[in-house]
């Protein structure tokens, strides 16, 4: 049976006796053989001591022998052996691998974990933009009053919506109203005179909020005679025209924008002349912009009888 | 040592007497050594030390079993037997000899007429 297992897989026979039981039984079977031998010879009428150099004569080198029957009888176990090295180099090179591939899989999860704990972080930020996802009420003096959707992102003040609105006079009263705990209360109250004031209107406008703009009737200006001159714009923009720049008032191109009721397209090609002491035009700004704020250094403080020109993008200039 | 060499076996002869002989029954090794000697009329003068080795690879291809007895004198002394895988070997092996030493001996009664015909062509 065992030995039809060990025929079928090729497998030498297990040896249960250990390495001094195989070489005590070889020792054994080879002295009963000299013993034998030696009785032979003597029983054919031999003294013991030839009997014992023919015996050992005729058996060869008992060393010799002895040692190749040990490493017949051991030969399963050195190849036992090797295979159990073999096996333990496959095993722990299989250990090696499993461990490379679960320290690689746990660095993959952990920066698929942190992507999503920065897609929850985003969606996060989303919902509080999202939160900010709103409609404001401009009434009153303005050019355009209704409803206007607060964006999602960036900053929306009271100056925005004034701007986005248009205010019909050159001094009003603006009063923002907010929900407070349920009930409506006065929030901000501010008087422009000169419409680049309107820089100070910083208020950030949440939903539900309510702008009232008034008109400021026989507003006296306080220098209103003190005015420098005129600068001039035109183009895409809500109501060109002439606008007074006051002595001290350091109006900017983006504020003169602003002050002209916004820009009526986005993204203009904003040009602003500048006449020099010969009265030759020069231009001193010429940039593409989506909106009044994206000026930066070209948002030059004007002059008197500077011209700001605003075409919409591919309108001829 | 000046001792006369015995000639030198064909390689699995060994194996193959040892089978044979154990095919008449179970034995130790000096049994079948004797035996050996006996049956090939002392012309075979095989070293007996040699005849262990072979017997222990045969047993542990599974062509023999062994197993310790107590022999004639009293003693034990390790036994061989045949197992069937052993039978089957000396069967396969009886065979091949008998068609190598067929075929030793054509070629070996064929070389007379081959002298002649090198004679002949010189």
């Amino acid at each position: 049976m065992s030995e039809s297992a060990s025929l079928r897989f090729g497998l030498p026979r297990f040896d249960p006796r250990d390495d001094q039981q195989i070489e005590a039984e070889i020792d054994d079977e080879l002295t009963f053989h000299i013993e034998q031998a030696t009785r032979e010879f003597v029983e054919a009428g031999q003294s013991d001591d030839d009997a014992k150099v023919n015996a050992l004569a005729r058996f060869g080198d008992v060393d010799q022998v002895k040692a190749q029957c040990k490493r017949i009888a051991l030969e399963e176990r050195i190849m036992l052996q090797r295979i159990n090295l073999v096996l333990m180099i496959v095993v722990l090179l299989a250990v090696a691998f499993v461990s490379v591939q679960m320290y690689v899989t746990q660095k993959h999860n952990t920066l698929a974990l942190q992507a999503i704990v920065a897609d929850l972080a985003g969606m996060k930020v989303a919902a509080t933009q999202a939160s900010r996802d709103g409609k404001v009420t401009i009434l009153g003096a303005v050019s355009r009053p209704g409803l206007y959707p607060i964006p999602k992102v960036g900053d929306y003040t009271l100056a925005d919506v004034l701007v986005d609105a248009g205010p019909s006079d050159r001094a009003f009263e603006v009063k923002l109203f907010r929900r407070v705990h349920g009930e409506r209360t006065l929030f901000a109250q501010e008087t422009i005179s000169m419409l680049h004031e309107m820089d100070r209107l910083k208020e950030q406008i949440v939903d539900g909020d309510r702008v009232v703009v008034a008109p400021v009737l026989n507003y006296q200006p306080a220098q209103s005679t003190s005015h420098m001159g005129f600068v001039y714009v035109d183009g895409s923009i809500l109501r060109p025209g002439a606008y007074a720049l006051q002595a001290g008032g350091n109006m900017t191109v983006s504020m003169l924008i602003k002050a002209a009721g916004g820009l009526k397209h986005s993204p203009v090609q904003v040009q602003v002349t500048r006449f020099d002491e010969t009265g030759n035009p020069q231009m001193i700004v010429d940039s593409l912009i989506n909106r009044a704020s994206d000026l930066n250094q070209s948002d030059v403080l004007l002059q008197p009888d500077d011209h700001v020109i605003l075409s919409a993008a591919g309108e001829p200039k | 040592m000046a001792r006369k060499k015995p000639p030198e076996l064909l390689p699995g002869t060994l194996d193959l007497m040892i089978l044979k002989t154990l095919a008449v029954g179970p034995n130790h090794g000096y049994g079948i050594a004797r035996r050996i000697k006996q049956t090939s009329d002392d012309v075979l003068h095989v070293e007996e030390g040699s005849l262990y080795p072979a017997l222990h690879r045969l047993a542990k291809r599974g062509c023999l079993d062994s197993e310790w007895r107590s022999s004639e004198s009293n003693r034990r002394a390790k036994y061989y037997r045949l197992t069937r895988k052993g039978r089957t070997k000396l069967k396969a092996q009886t065979r091949n000899w008998a068609q190598l030493t067929t075929a030793i001996d054509k070629v070996l009664s064929a070389r007379t007429a081959g002298k002649a015909a090198t004679k002949g062509w010189a």
